[in-house]
């Protein structure tokens, strides 16, 4: 890495803090004349989704006029995460209903791309919804870099990552796994610009629209790894800005849960490679993750099939482009 | 308003109410500020109050200006504090009809309906004759003498309200008008370490004092209670507790029967004094008065009217806390409660959302009805 290229580190990582005077946020919203839309991807959150969108209204809504619209992108909640959210004003979908001709896909990547179409705003913001202390920082922060400086059209966000053992206990520093052990590896041999996001599979981030819609979305896993990789290889670092949201408390997840997650971000990774002809690889990649558990005094071998399903870039899109005309004049 | 209600609910539910955990800009600043009363404060300004300031205990105060300065002002307070702290983050929970959280009902909903007040007038255009002054009073539940920081409070209000409502958390319908008796104190046996004969054990001395408080007969006419709330003692399993305390609260309709009380209560103390040769003290945390605004006060009867216009009975009985210091003032105040929440003081307090609404219009009807009261 270059001296200039290392520098980014420190001059693109932000604190949300910096960024907390909302006035001053809309002000530059509106002097620009941008939209914001807010998208959370949900699943079963009815824990949760209704102190998100409570205290996102209230606060960048009501009181202050930075977020144009709150919508729920839904796989198909089981429980009453639709109903919830409806109830406290977010606009809701069914990713099923969305752009109904095509064949329907159930994972994150899915409504992410999905909401790319029926979201109105110039920025996009994705915060995921099982987020227990929400908090508007969470909105702001990430929208701080986009609307003050200039030259920045993606922004991620990262963490002291506290992980909700119990009601009681908290464990100050147990997230994020995956990415030290799968991730930062693998950008520091192939990427090594992109190691220096802190949080690179971090939920939640933001997004001038034609940053997203000319790049594909994987569905699965691999959805916030591609999703750098592509903004990165289009636009360079200096479009690229992480801020520190402080703490973020989540659910934590088993390490079968995470092994599978890490089969699915090198699945991504290694197709991303191929592609882009950094590597040739001559030999098929299996598509099973093979996992053992311990149960009743005997290995038993678990087996789960993960594709790499993708999205095309949104703007390839007939449906698209005829709601987004002003994207074909510029595609 | 939901949301915005709501909003305030939760953030000052999960923000930290403790003395100290905000400090001052000001290098010469003495006081032990809390986050949450930052928050109060900077709320206000934010929402354009008309006048904005902390006084010299850190209460964040705000003043809405009415149109007639001839009038005296009306006075809404709450306590910032949450009763009950949990250790670690205070995360709520929010569902379709019920917020849960810690310190929900104590008092993290009182404080947002009366930081929702400058809100609700901006938003439905209300105006006021009388000024309305909003008070958020800190560290009340902190300390065990914590009563006395409304002393302090009403000493610098500079002003003689023309009533003035106390808010909590719950229970929706309740309506304090007078003040029972009370005298809250901790009793603290030490053991003397240099006298052979001593007690050893301070958890037997205690339990000695309280077998003997329970032979204490009180009366129910006038209606007398007295309550061993608190004990504390010891530190190892294998050790005598070097010492003990002992919370107890007595409260009496009637000021002669309670100092009787407390004169029996002195009495138990010395004859286990000297029994069992043990340091006991007495300390006196909070004491204050029976006193009563009056059922045909005009604030108590329209008080009353606004919950029976909600359709709300009103459960009217004795105040033990804050309304007292009022009283003895002169200064007409009612207690009000917002919501109707369950589990007070534990980890999952809840409250109805539907119920909060109502109170919040409870606040606001009363409020109205006092500023168009003639007398001023």
């Amino acid at each position: 890495m270059s001296s200039d290229q290392k520098n980014w580190l420190k001059k693109r990582t932000f604190h949300h803090s910096q960024f907390s005077d909302i006035r001053k946020l809309v002000e530059a919203k509106e002097k620009r004349s941008l939209k914001i839309s807010l998208c959370f991807p949900t699943l079963n959150e009815e824990a949760t989704i209704a102190k998100e969108i409570v205290l996102m209204r209230s606060e960048l809504q009501l009181r202050h006029p930075l977020i144009d619209e709150i919508v729920v992108i839904d796989s198909g909640s089981k429980d009453n995460t639709c109903q919830v959210a409806r109830d406290f004003g977010a606009k809701v979908y069914l990713a099923e209903d969305i752009l109904p001709a095509l064949d329907p896909f159930r994972g994150k990547g899915e409504n992410l791309w999905k909401a790319l179409y029926v979201l109105e705003g110039d920025i996009i913001l994705y915060i995921d919804a099982d987020i227990k202390n929400i908090h508007p920082r969470f909105a702001y922060g990430l929208l701080g870099p986009l609307l003050m400086e200039e030259e920045v059209r993606f922004v991620k966000a990262f963490y002291d990552r506290p992980i909700a053992l119990d009601q009681k206990v908290v464990k100050p520093t147990g997230g994020g796994r995956v990415t030290e052990l799968v991730t930062r590896p693998l950008f520091s041999i192939f990427y090594p610009e992109l190691s220096q996001v802190i949080q690179p599979l971090s939920g939640e981030y933001a997004a001038f629209r034609d940053c997203l819609d000319c790049i594909p979305f994987p569905i699965g896993y691999g959805i916030e790894t591609s999703m750098l990789m592509d903004i990165y290889e289009n636009l360079g670092m200096n479009a690229m800005a992480q801020v520190d949201l402080d703490k973020r408390v989540h659910r934590n997840q088993t390490t079968l849960a995470l092994g599978r997650m890490s089969f699915g971000i090198i699945q991504t990774f290694l197709a991303k490679l191929k592609a882009t002809g950094k590597v040739d690889l001559h030999t098929e990649l299996f598509k099973k993750m093979i996992q053992y558990e311990l149960s009743e005094g005997e290995y038993r071998q678990l087996e789960h099939l993960i594709e790499i399903v993708e999205r095309p870039p949104i703007i390839e899109l007939p449906e698209y482009l005829e709601k987004f005309p002003q994207r074909k004049l510029r595609s | 308003m939901r949301e915005l209600l709501i909003g305030n609910i939760i953030f000052l539910g999960e923000i930290p109410s403790q003395a100290g955990t905000w400090q001052s800009d000001e290098e010469t600043s003495s006081i032990d500020y809390s986050v949450r009363a930052r928050f109060f404060a900077e709320r206000l300004l934010e929402l354009g109050v008309d006048e904005c300031t902390t006084d010299s205990s850190g209460n964040p105060i705000g003043i809405i200006k009415g149109s007639d300065p001839n009038r005296a002002p009306i006075l809404v307070v709450a306590e910032l504090d949450s009763l009950y702290t949990p250790p670690g983050d205070i995360h709520y929970a929010l569902t379709e009809d019920s917020i849960v959280g810690p310190g929900l009902m104590d008092n993290a909903i009182g404080a947002a309906a009366i930081l929702s007040i400058p809100d609700i007038l901006q938003r439905l255009k209300l105006e006021f004759r009388s000024d309305i002054i909003i008070a958020g009073i800190c560290n009340t539940m902190q300390d065990d003498r914590n009563m006395l920081l409304y002393d302090t409070f009403l000493d610098s209000l500079g002003c003689k309200p023309v009533a003035s409502i106390i808010v909590k958390g719950g229970q929706l319908g309740r309506l304090n008008y007078f003040s029972d008796a009370v005298v809250r104190a901790n009793v603290v046996c030490v053991r003397r370490d240099e006298e052979r004969e001593a007690a050893d054990n301070m958890i037997e001395v205690i339990t000695e004092i309280v077998s003997r408080l329970l032979t204490i007969r009180t009366p129910k006419k006038p209606q007398t209670a007295l309550n061993v709330g608190i004990i504390k003692a010891g530190y190892k399993y294998g050790d005598p507790a070097a010492t003990a305390k002992l919370g107890l609260e007595v409260h009496s309709t009637d000021n002669a029967v309670l100092a009787d009380i407390i004169r029996q209560v002195h009495d138990i103390l010395d004859l286990v004094r000297y029994e069992e040769r043990a340091d006991i003290s007495f300390l006196t945390m909070a004491e204050m008065g029976a006193s009563n605004l009056g059922w045909n006060h005009e604030l108590t009867k329209a008080a009353i009217a606004v919950l029976r216009g909600l359709a709300l009975e009103p459960d009217v009985y004795p105040s033990v806390s804050e309304l007292y210091y009022f009283l003895k003032r002169k200064l007409p105040a009612v207690t009000i409660g917002i919501a109707t929440g369950y589990n007070y003081h534990q980890d999952d307090t809840s409250a109805a959302i539907p119920s909060v609404f109502k109170g919040l219009a409870q606040l606001m009807g009363l409020l109205m009805a006092i500023d168009e009261m003639e007398k001023q």
